[in-house]
């Protein structure tokens, strides 16, 4: 699914964040990403659908060698939940946000909607489709987010922090919507027990290497992350 | 039921267009046109005095022109323009008012407005929203850390604005390519053209033509 080898990355007004990181992900797979503030968590995961581009070292998502070209199929397969909501949700209702990514790719519009009213069905949001997302709680918007990529299809789903401003009650709620989805999941967290919930493999970052990796209860054990 | 924006669109256009094309001293005419936008206004569901409140806005600017004829002792001809000016905005803002704004720029650009100009409309229009939240929340910063000015801390905190609308923006667009976007936001929803949008068009453009040329 994910194969990374020496990559690099350092940002125009800071020395290197990723210093030649190496990681697989196998079909089907969920795996957290755990460490440090600052430690490439986030970097690396904006380099899978081509939001960073690879300075040095190759990057294959879903069979598909990541380079300019191929950006369109890549971002096709890939869905990316943002940490902040707010960014990710954009347009004017929920309803016309969560119909954007298909629109994108060329759906139908009488279809995206239908499709798109189906899944706010699914993630509890059908009564607040014609609503601002602005106006709805950290928890909604976060499930309004989520809704808008899923609708994609996407063969591998990341998230970046996305238990962040939630409510315990909406972090478990987050953790059983996204067990129910049959795809592989690559999670940027802070957050020890929803890594515990969601993931069975742990990756531990420090200073833009991989530090270790095994079983994610064994990973955070071994780094107290708890 | 309400109108096609199209529709809506190009009647206020052919008002407009009318309105602009009388002469001084056609005050008949000019009384005539100004009753169509304070009916519409009459029987819309938009907030009546605030819109008569905001037309007043342009006052100032036409009354540079309006100042020329009073100088030259012109008193009508000074108040035409003011009214002319104060129903032409009143025209346009209700029917602001009564259409969104991306059922407006989908309307500009169906009629031919250039679609680049559309699409950074749209970006504008957004991220004006985007500057506003974030002014928000750096002016509730300083407010909270005892600031008691906020003039003062608008006007120093103005450069760290940009900056942090510049980083939002930024965030939101790779969203947005994340999801697929190629440079072409993509429409929601067909616009449908009845054939009531057609009666009211030709009805609309008919009393228009017959306010403005029949006397």
């Amino acid at each position: 699914m994910i194969r990374v080898r020496d990559l690099h990355y350092r940002y125009s007004d800071s020395g290197p964040i990723l210093r030649g990181l190496d990681f697989t992900q196998a079909a089907g797979e969920s795996v957290a990403l755990l460490g440090a503030n600052g430690s490439g968590k986030t970097t690396f995961a904006l380099h899978l659908n081509g939001i960073l581009q690879c300075q040095q070292g190759e990057i294959e998502v879903c069979g598909i060698r990541l380079q300019p070209e191929t950006l369109e199929e890549v971002r096709r397969k890939v869905g990316f939940v943002f940490q902040s909501a707010e960014n990710q949700l954009f347009l004017p209702t929920v309803l016309e946000d969560a119909m954007f990514g298909l629109l994108n790719q060329g759906v139908p519009a009488a279809q995206a909607r239908s499709l798109a009213l189906a899944i706010l069905e699914t993630m509890h949001l059908a009564e607040y489709a014609d609503r601002n997302p602005f106006h709805l709680s950290a928890g909604e918007k976060r499930r309004a987010a989520l809704a808008g990529v899923l609708l994609m299809e996407p063969e591998l789903l990341i998230l970046d922090e996305p238990t962040t401003f939630l409510d315990p009650h909406g972090i478990r709620e987050l953790a059983v919507m996204l067990n129910r989805q049959p795809i592989s999941k690559l999670i940027v967290t802070h957050d020890a027990r929803f890594a515990l919930q969601t993931t069975t493999r742990a990756v531990f970052f420090d200073k833009g290497r991989i530090l270790a990796e095994g079983p994610t209860p064994e990973i955070i054990d071994r780094f107290d992350w708890l | 039921m309400k109108l096609d924006s199209r529709c809506s669109l190009i009647l206020l256009l052919a008002y407009l267009v009318a309105l602009s094309s009388i002469h001084p001293g056609h005050n008949l005419r000019l009384a005539l046109l100004c009753v169509l936008p304070l009916m519409l206004l009459l029987f819309s569901p938009v907030a009546k005095g605030e819109v008569l409140a905001q037309a007043a806005y342009v006052l100032p600017f036409s009354f540079a022109i309006a100042a020329v004829a009073l100088i030259r002792g012109n008193t009508a001809q000074a108040v035409f323009f003011l009214l002319r000016s104060y129903i032409s905005i009143l025209a346009v803002l209700i029917v602001t008012r009564l259409l969104s704004t991306l059922e407006l720029l989908r309307a500009m650009e169906a009629l031919g407005a250039p679609r680049f100009l559309i699409v950074v409309t749209e970006f504008l229009i957004r991220y004006l929203e985007v500057l506003r939240r974030e002014a928000d929340l750096m002016r509730l910063a300083a407010l909270c850390r005892g600031a008691a000015h906020s003039k003062l801390i608008a006007s120093a905190s103005l450069g760290m604005l940009f900056v942090r609308s510049l980083e939002r923006s930024t965030a939101i667009h790779n969203s947005m390519l994340a999801r697929g976007f190629n440079g072409r936001l993509p429409r929601m929803s067909p616009l449908a053209w009845r054939l009531s949008d057609t009666g009211a068009l030709m009805l609309g453009l008919a009393v228009i033509a017959g306010m403005r040329w029949s006397l």
